[in-house]
């Protein structure tokens, strides 16, 4: 039983190698990978291989001899000589024949960690054998990815789109905080719910479409989808997703963006445009007042006078129906002019929800020189015609589009102001543009546009007028750009002002 | 020239203004004549038909108040109404001083229109007949001799005849003999009825 150790070499190292066993062993000694280590009962070093030499920065002649405690950090290698006796006297092992990640503790004083296994040898006396890995790096790779999966996990946690990953079948195994929030669904309830089962009835279709291309081309795609919150809102979104295979199962990756507030600003924006079209429109009613009072003067002059006559035939007792027939007749049919003239405006002045509907230029360019002909006729003005036939319509809004001719050709009438009433002429066209776009342009005789204010034409508030507020070309050239299209100007050969707008060829809508 | 003889010329664009004015002009039994524009106008009329011309301020291609100015320069002397839409008052008021008889505002009264109608046909006659009477008043003075016209500028500026004896050299009996022919030539009874043609030569 233990007690102190005999002093002197430990027994067997000085003995005879009897056929060659020693040698044999020395060399596998040698040879392997591990360190291995022999020590006696009481805890004495008696074989450190090269392998526990590299391991511990020891040379074996270093340590044969002394405790192999020193091979171990604190608490170990203040326990170890307890541990060794426990075993000794009761024969339970802790540590033998099991193995189990330890540490060691190096000459140059690191701490390591290490896989150790310990055999026990009972010949002629008690041998323990350790075998040692060093597994440092192994340690250290799985720090570096536990280290890496907290970035991951931080950054998709605080990621401002929401997140998810899904099997083939869409149902979600992951998701991150925002995708939470805009489902308004906590995370536990998430999992394992079809995506599908997330989204607006009308775009699990979109979904599923998805799904299929994402699995077909593997190439991200992105679509506008409704996620629907369990108090019944919808949350508008754009859905990114990719397809991958993980460990031979399919992985859906999607990210999630809420496109509420942006939405809510595009829609302001169109809405203060609307508005400022309708201002524009007003104030451009405003400058033509004069003439529009002028224009339904005349039906009610010629009412009057018609009426005023059969009176005065009447009170005579004047015979002849016929005379009351044309009377009676042009009043109904005067009456009927001037009611036109105010359905035109009211038109012209409403105020409804813009649309965007398929527009005819040709027709919305006859129904300005209509309502213009007023102002036109005010002012000596002439038009001439050009519109190319069969044009293919455009994605617009009619009032608005009617608007920015009306802007055009009123800009023209003003600019000829100077030239001689016989000569006021403004030519207006419509034509096919390059790609796919309809052009139309306005150009008249006047001056032109000097060419330090060509620049400046289209920006608020620039005019040259005497009494414009410059907010015409600035409304129409914004109108023009809400439905894909562009302002421009040039000067016409021979003078005068030209204005342009292209505006692209509506698409053909798909039948499903 | 009596009102029976005169017409009113309407020179309007709008189709259907002018078909109510020949309307209303014909049912106080005034005639009409129409015409669609300046130019269509100046074809047709002359100086010397009578009437008035109910003329629209606004059209195209030649303006009624064009209009007004080359008839003054042809000497065509029909009274002209202006008739105006809204806001071209002051162009209205323009025309006036340029002699124009007077202006209405569309939507009119048609009494109004009719009284202002009457009153240029009125004073087309009375410039008229002015005319006729000054004619002849031109012819009855050029029957006198240059002897005769110098004595009779002086009756008239009230010089008495031994007054103009002494200050041509003439005797006064020879003075009354001139006197009297001056009386008969101009065909008038009185000192007061000369001096009454004298200012009607003016």
């Amino acid at each position: 039983m233990p007690g102190a150790p005999p002093e002197g070499t430990p027994a067997g190292t000085t003995q005879q190698d009897p056929g060659g066993y020693r040698a044999r062993f020395e060399a596998a000694l040698n040879a392997m990978v591990d360190g291995l280590i022999i020590i006696d009962q009481w805890g004495r070093i008696e074989v450190f291989n090269p392998a526990a030499e590299r391991i511990f920065g020891y040379r074996a002649a270093e340590v044969i001899g002394r405790n192999v405690k020193m091979l171990m950090p604190e608490p170990w290698q203040g326990e170890h000589d307890r541990y060794l006796r426990n075993y000794l006297r009761t024969g339970v092992p802790r540590i033998i024949g099991i193995g189990r990640e330890a540490q060691g503790l190096r000459k140059d004083g690191t701490v390591f960690p290490l896989d150790i296994a310990i055999g026990e040898a009972r010949g002629e006396r008690m041998q323990f054998v350790g075998i040692v890995r060093d597994i440092s790096w192994r340690k250290n790779a799985e720090a570096a990815i536990r280290a890496r999966e907290a970035e991951l996990r931080l950054i998709i946690d605080n990621a401002p789109a929401g997140i998810f990953m899904a099997d083939g079948l869409c149902r979600i195994r992951t998701v991150n905080p925002e995708f939470c929030r805009l489902c308004g669904r906590a995370q536990g309830v998430l999992l394992g719910m079809h995506f599908a089962d997330l989204v607006a009835a009308e775009d699990r279709g979109i979904v599923d479409e998805m799904r299929q291309a994402a699995q077909r081309a593997s190439q991200p795609d992105t679509q506008d989808v409704r996620i629907r919150r369990p108090d019944g809102g919808l949350t508008p979104c754009s859905l990114h997703c990719s397809y991958t295979v993980q460990d031979g199962q399919p992985l859906f990756v999607a990210q999630v963006l809420d496109r509420s507030s942006e939405l809510m600003m595009e829609q302001q924006v169109r809405e203060q445009r609307d508005r400022l079209a309708h201002v524009g429109r007003l104030s451009t009613m405003g400058e033509m007042a004069s003439g529009i009072a002028h224009e339904i003067t005349q039906p009610l002059t010629a009412i009057a006078t018609y009426a005023q006559a059969a009176r005065r035939m009447l009170a005579r007792g004047a015979q002849g129906a016929q005379d009351f027939e044309e009377a009676l007749e042009q009043i109904a049919r005067q009456a009927e002019r001037a009611g036109d003239i105010i359905q035109r405006l009211r038109g012209f002045m409403r105020r409804e929800e813009i649309r965007s509907e398929l527009v005819d230029i040709n027709e919305q360019l006859r129904a300005v020189i209509r309502f213009a002909d007023v102002d036109l006729r005010h002012h000596y003005t002439r038009v001439e015609l050009a519109l190319a036939p069969d044009l293919p319509p455009v994605q617009a809004d009619a009032v608005q589009l009617q608007q920015v001719a009306l802007n055009f050709i009123r800009n023209a009438v003003d600019a000829m102001a100077e030239v001689p009433p016989g000569e006021r002429v403004i030519a207006i066209r419509s034509a096919r543009g390059p790609g796919a776009a309809i052009e139309f342009s306005v150009t008249d005789r006047g001056p032109g546009v000097s060419p330090g204010d060509v620049e400046r034409l289209f920006a608020p508030f620039f005019t040259t007028k005497a009494h414009g507020i410059g907010l015409g070309l600035s409304i129409s050239g914004s109108i023009v750009a809400a439905f894909g299209g562009r302002t421009w100007y040039s000067e016409h050969e021979g003078g005068g002002a030209e204005f342009h707008v292209s505006l692209p060829v509506a698409q053909p809508v798909e039948h499903e | 020239m009596s009102e029976s003889e005169q017409t009113v010329f309407v020179v309007d664009d709008d189709d259907a203004v002018r078909g109510s004015l020949r309307m209303l002009l014909n049912s106080v039994g005034l005639k009409s004549a129409l015409f669609p524009s300046a130019a269509a106008f100046l074809a047709e009329v002359s100086g010397a038909q009578g009437g008035c011309v109910l003329l629209d301020i606004r059209m195209p291609g030649m303006s009624g108040l064009q209009l007004f100015e080359q008839m003054c320069a042809k000497g065509m002397r029909l009274p002209v109404i202006f008739i105006t839409g809204h806001g071209d008052v002051p162009m209205a008021v323009r025309a006036i001083k340029k002699g124009a008889f007077d202006f209405l505002q569309k939507p009119f009264n048609d009494q109004d229109l009719l009284d202002r109608v009457q009153a240029a046909l009125g004073e087309d006659i009375a410039r008229r007949n002015s005319d006729v009477e000054q004619q002849s008043l031109r012819e009855r003075r050029d029957r006198l001799t240059p002897r005769e016209r110098e004595i009779m500028e002086r009756v008239v500026a009230g010089q008495a005849n031994k007054v103009i004896a002494i200050e041509l050299g003439l005797s006064e009996r020879t003075v009354e003999l001139h006197r009297a022919h001056v009386m008969e030539k101009m065909e008038v009874r009185s000192l007061a009825e000369l001096v009454a043609a004298n200012l009607g030569l003016k």
